[in-house]
Parts: structure tokens; sequence; C-alpha cells
């Protein structure tokens, strides 16, 4: 269980570049490029639920939030600008680059599915792309220079598929975590600057290749309170249980006919895509763009025009009063520096409340 | 690959423990942390308007050995950490985690308690594990419930990765020797593999068919 004490701001399209600048600045390092897919669940409406739990105690049906993360490479197929796949690197102009764009061009369908510890399948897995991406040829803003050059990629994966000698082709599990930890998006942005372009080009005929690594069916399912009231606070702090799923296994191994045995049923979901900047007291500062996730996996951006600012600090039990206190005190530091430029403000109570509501047919609740 | 299987002797005494481990002792090479279990028993609450006969159970196995917490359901397995060293890196990178897991099993005592409610749970604390010589790793523990002693819990796992089944299955049934010779007759065994890539969804099987 984390406390995370939040302020929240936006941020105009245009404004982008500057606020990175501003903020690489202030922070000292560079902005760090993530990417997660959410689902909702919420309690199953065909269930007669009680609002009293066996010890008479008020227990409200509250939604579920699971997420993974989308792996960075997933994004090459969007690149618009830049004819030079192999030497793409991933940073923020990434989300600069989306900033417009509705329909996100990345395998989310294959994200949501994926079942096992370890698929070995995923060779099959670019092909699947490549085939969603022949039949959604009218969306895509893609130079015929990509498109060949990926297929280039993918021949030389082929051909290496026939060669026995090569390393990346052990698909063996021993081997797996190897291959896996050369995927960690994080330790490949860090470390582009260092790695040859040999290295570069295997890292990405690799990621063409393992679409999905071995953390790819971990999800992380956490419930989150409605933030503490009080009309004085001058942050806003809610409490989120996590509790990190590694896998599944059984008759069908599947998470989401795990969550209907529980009595759960998706409500929605997308998608965020951001920079994250590290900042000193274990602040965090997220600038962010959320796409809507329909269920035939089609997007639509819910951001328009602007980015989603989100300054928190998450501190691990609820009854540290002083690391609370500090991370307020720094929350407000951060507000007060950014006056004038960017307005940070307490989220409204109500729209942080994940918790379901009987009689109202709000589908967009909280999104943290 | 990993083997194991789940003895659980009901009709016995708190004593049975110490006599199973003199009739072991000479084969322990050396002796591991000890460990503790926690099986617990859920069930539905919520009624459901469609299928009103729908009542089924929850089980959650907690076991210190390995960090984890293996959640069943009808035959569907989730595996989940409390370990922080286990959250994968992705997650925590990608804005999906804040850098905690909560057992699952306290999520749902604490968050679910209106849909799922806590029938039965029977704990073991301070078993004592050994690797024997026959690269075998035992674990033995007395379970409790709230109402008193439940019995005594044995689980094997093969210390030695290369172990065929077969071999396996013959330390298994030489273990099932011993206890005969102590006079215990009446044991629940289960030993079963389904999944080969991982052995603790597996394993909380074993658990739910011997306990259950």
């Amino acid at each position: 269980m984390v406390q995370q004490l939040s302020l929240y701001g936006t941020l105009p399209d245009d404004s982008y570049d500057l606020f990175i600048s501003t903020m690489t600045m202030m922070s000292g390092s560079p902005p760090v490029l993530f990417a997660n897919l959410a689902n909702i669940w919420k309690p199953n409406p065909d269930y007669e639920l009680e609002k009293m739990n066996s010890k008479n105690q008020l227990v409200e049906p509250n939604r579920m939030k699971l997420s993974k993360e989308i792996p960075l490479e997933s994004f090459i197929h969007q690149k618009t600008e830049s004819n030079d796949i192999k030497n793409y690197k991933f940073d923020y102009k990434t989300l600069r680059d989306l900033q417009e764009a509705e329909q996100l061009q990345i395998d989310l369908a294959s994200l949501q599915n994926s079942k096992r510890f370890i698929d070995n399948k995923d060779t099959k897995q670019v092909i699947n792309i490549d085939d969603k991406k022949d039949n959604d040829n009218a969306d895509i803003v893609m130079t015929d220079a990509i498109d060949s050059e990926i297929i280039d990629i993918e021949k030389n994966d082929e051909e290496e598929n026939n060669d026995p000698a090569a390393p990346t082709l052990n698909i063996q599990d021993d081997n797996a975590d190897v291959l896996m930890t050369d995927l960690n998006p994080i330790v490949k942005i860090e470390e582009t600057n260092n790695t040859s372009e040999l290295d570069e080009k295997k890292n990405t005929s690799l990621s063409m290749k393992y679409p999905k690594n071995k953390s790819s069916c971990s999800w992380s399912l956490s419930v989150s309170d409605i933030p503490v009231a009080g009309n004085s606070r001058k942050v806003s702090m809610q409490s989120i249980d996590e509790s990190v799923i590694l896998g599944t296994s059984g008759n069908n191994s599947h998470l989401p006919i795990f969550l209907r045995e529980l009595g759960y049923v998706p409500d929605y979901s997308f998608v965020t895509i951001g920079v994250h900047f590290f900042m000193k007291y274990e602040l965090i500062i997220d600038v962010h763009k959320i796409w809507n996730l329909k269920e035939d996996n089609s997007t639509s951006q819910t951001t328009k025009g602007m980015y989603l600012i989100k300054a928190f600090v998450n501190v691990t039990r609820s009854t540290d009063i002083d690391r609370i206190n500090h991370a307020e005190k720094a929350l407000l530091a951060l507000q007060r520096e950014l006056q004038g430029y960017v307005e940070l403000f307490v989220p409204d109570r109500k729209s942080m409340d994940s918790r379901v509501h009987d009689n109202t047919d709000r589908t967009q609740s909280a999104t943290t | 690959m990993e083997h194991t299987a789940v003895i659980f002797i009901e009709k016995c005494t708190p004593n049975t423990l110490i006599e199973f481990k003199d009739i072991i002792s000479h084969s322990i090479i050396k002796n591991l942390e000890n460990w503790s279990l926690e099986f617990r028993t859920y069930r539905s609450i919520f009624k459901d308007k469609k299928n009103p006969n729908n009542n089924s159970l929850l089980y959650s196995i907690n076991l210190t050995q390995f960090n984890k917490t293996i959640l069943i359901k009808d035959g569907e397995i989730i595996l989940n950490t409390v370990n922080f060293n286990d959250i994968p890196k992705e997650l925590l990178f990608n804005g999906c985690n804040n850098g905690s897991s909560m057992s699952i099993d306290k999520l749902i005592t604490n968050k679910l308690s209106n849909m799922w409610s806590n029938r039965q749970s029977i704990r073991g604390e301070n078993g004592e594990s050994f690797v024997c010589n026959n690269k075998l790793i035992v674990r033995i523990i007395n379970l409790f419930s709230l109402t008193g002693f439940k019995g005594m819990l044995i689980e094997i796992e093969n210390y030695d990765k290369k172990m065929e089944t077969q071999e396996f299955n013959n330390h298994v049934d030489k273990i099932c020797e011993f206890l005969n010779d102590i006079k215990v007759k009446d044991y629940k065994i289960n030993k079963d593999r389904t999944d080969e890539d991982e052995f603790l969804c597996d394993l909380g099987q074993q658990y739910v068919s011997v306990l259950e």
C-alpha cells in the first residue's frame, strides 16, 4: 500500500518542448519515456452485492485497475518523420510525434492477450502485426520506405532463423532471461549513446521478433481509495493498494477469465504515453497523454491539444507522518516554483473516486 | 525441471512430526531456513441474479519460502509476489506500479470483503526444511486452524533440477514408506504436474487437493 500525494496541471501542445527543457534543467536529468496500458474492471452488475461484509463493515464496490507496460519497440510502426528505423532513438520527441495521433499503431490486442510466462510463439506475432498493418492501410501514415525497411529486417530475422548458430535464436528458457534483459526499455534509453550501431540493429531486430518479453504476462493490479477529504488540503492524498501478478496457469490460464471468476467485468481501458522526470525528494513529474481504448482495439485521444501533468510523491507507509509532511512540502515548493508558468492544482476529489455508483453511468472515473 | 509433492496427514498428533524427523534424520545434509504457510478458503457472498446456485470457493496459499501467494479458483491459477525484487522492472519504469506489492489475499480481505469472505484459514509457522542426501528438499510443518491442530504437512521438492520424474517418484515412494514405518497409514498425497513452466502454480494445486 502506498500513499500517493499529487497535484495536477495541464500543458498546451505547443508548450511541450519548452516545458521539457525547463524540467530537464530543473531536475538535472533527461526525461524518461514510458507507456502503459490500463484495463479498468468493475464488479459484475449481474451480481447482487452487499455493502457490508461479514463483520458488518461498510465496503463499497470498487473498481480495479490492471496495468502493464507497452514495450517502446511497439512504437516503431508509429514513426512518421524519420525513415531510419534502425537508428531511431526513443526520447521525449516520440511523444511529441504522437501529439496529434488518434489511432495508435500498436498491437494492443496481443498485449492484452498474452497468456503465458514465456511465449515461444513470438515469431508469429511479427506476422500478425504486419497483417494488421495491411488491413488498416487507410489509417497508416507510413512511407513505403519504412515498410520496406521493416520487411528487410524481417528477412534478416528469417535468415537468422535458418542459422542454428545464431545466438539470438535460442528460444530456450535459460537464454530467454538474458535476451529479455536486452529489451528493457529504460536501459536501452540510457545506453543508446554507448551501444554501437551493430548492437542497436540487433536490438531492433530482436524487438521486432520479441514484441513481448517475459514480464509482459505480469500485470500490476491496483485498487485506489477516494482521496482523503478536507477542504484545507493543499495536495491530493490517496491510498493505493497494489499487487503484482506474475503470471497465470490452469485450465485456461488467462487473467481476464480469473477476474471474471472473481466477480469482475471489464469497464474501460486506456493507454497512457508520457515522460517521467525524477526530481529531488522522490518527487516524480509525469507529462502524459491518454488514449481511450475501445473494444475493437481502436483508440481515440482524450487529451487533445493538451498534455496532462501529474506531480506526485509516493509514501510507502500511511503512518509515516514525517514523510507525508515532507512530501507535501516538496509538492508545494514545486507548485510555487512553476507558478505563473504551469498552474498545478488539487484535483477534484470526486473525479478521483474509483468506486462504482448505483444509478449513475459515469464511465470515466479515476485514472490513477 | 522442478518436481514437487505435497503430503498431508490428518490423523496424527503434533508429535508425529518429531517421529518423522527422527526417521529421516540420518539422511539430512543441511538445514535450510524455516518456513511458514497459510492456506485460506474464501466463499463468495454475492448473489448471482442469473445463476443463483453459483456458490464457489477461492483458495489462497501463502508460502514464505518462495515469497509468493498463489490464488486458485475453479482450476484457474494466478501467481502473485510480495517481494519487491520480483516486481518486473518494466512495470515500475512505466508507471504501472508504485513500487509496492501486497499479498493478493490481503487485497481480497481488505478490498473485496463484500464479495469474498474468509471461511477458514489453516496456518503453520516455523516449519523446518532440510536438504537430504537423495537430492530432495523436504519441508515439514504442523498445521493449525482456529479450532486447534489440523495435521502434519510434508512438502517435497527436488534440489537437483535435473532429476527425472521417475527418480523423483521413487524418492517420494520412499518417504511414504517412512511414514508407514511410523504407523501413519492414512495420508493424502499429490504430485501432479500440468504446467511445465511454472511449478509454483502446480504446487498450489497440490496444496488445494490435499487440504481442501
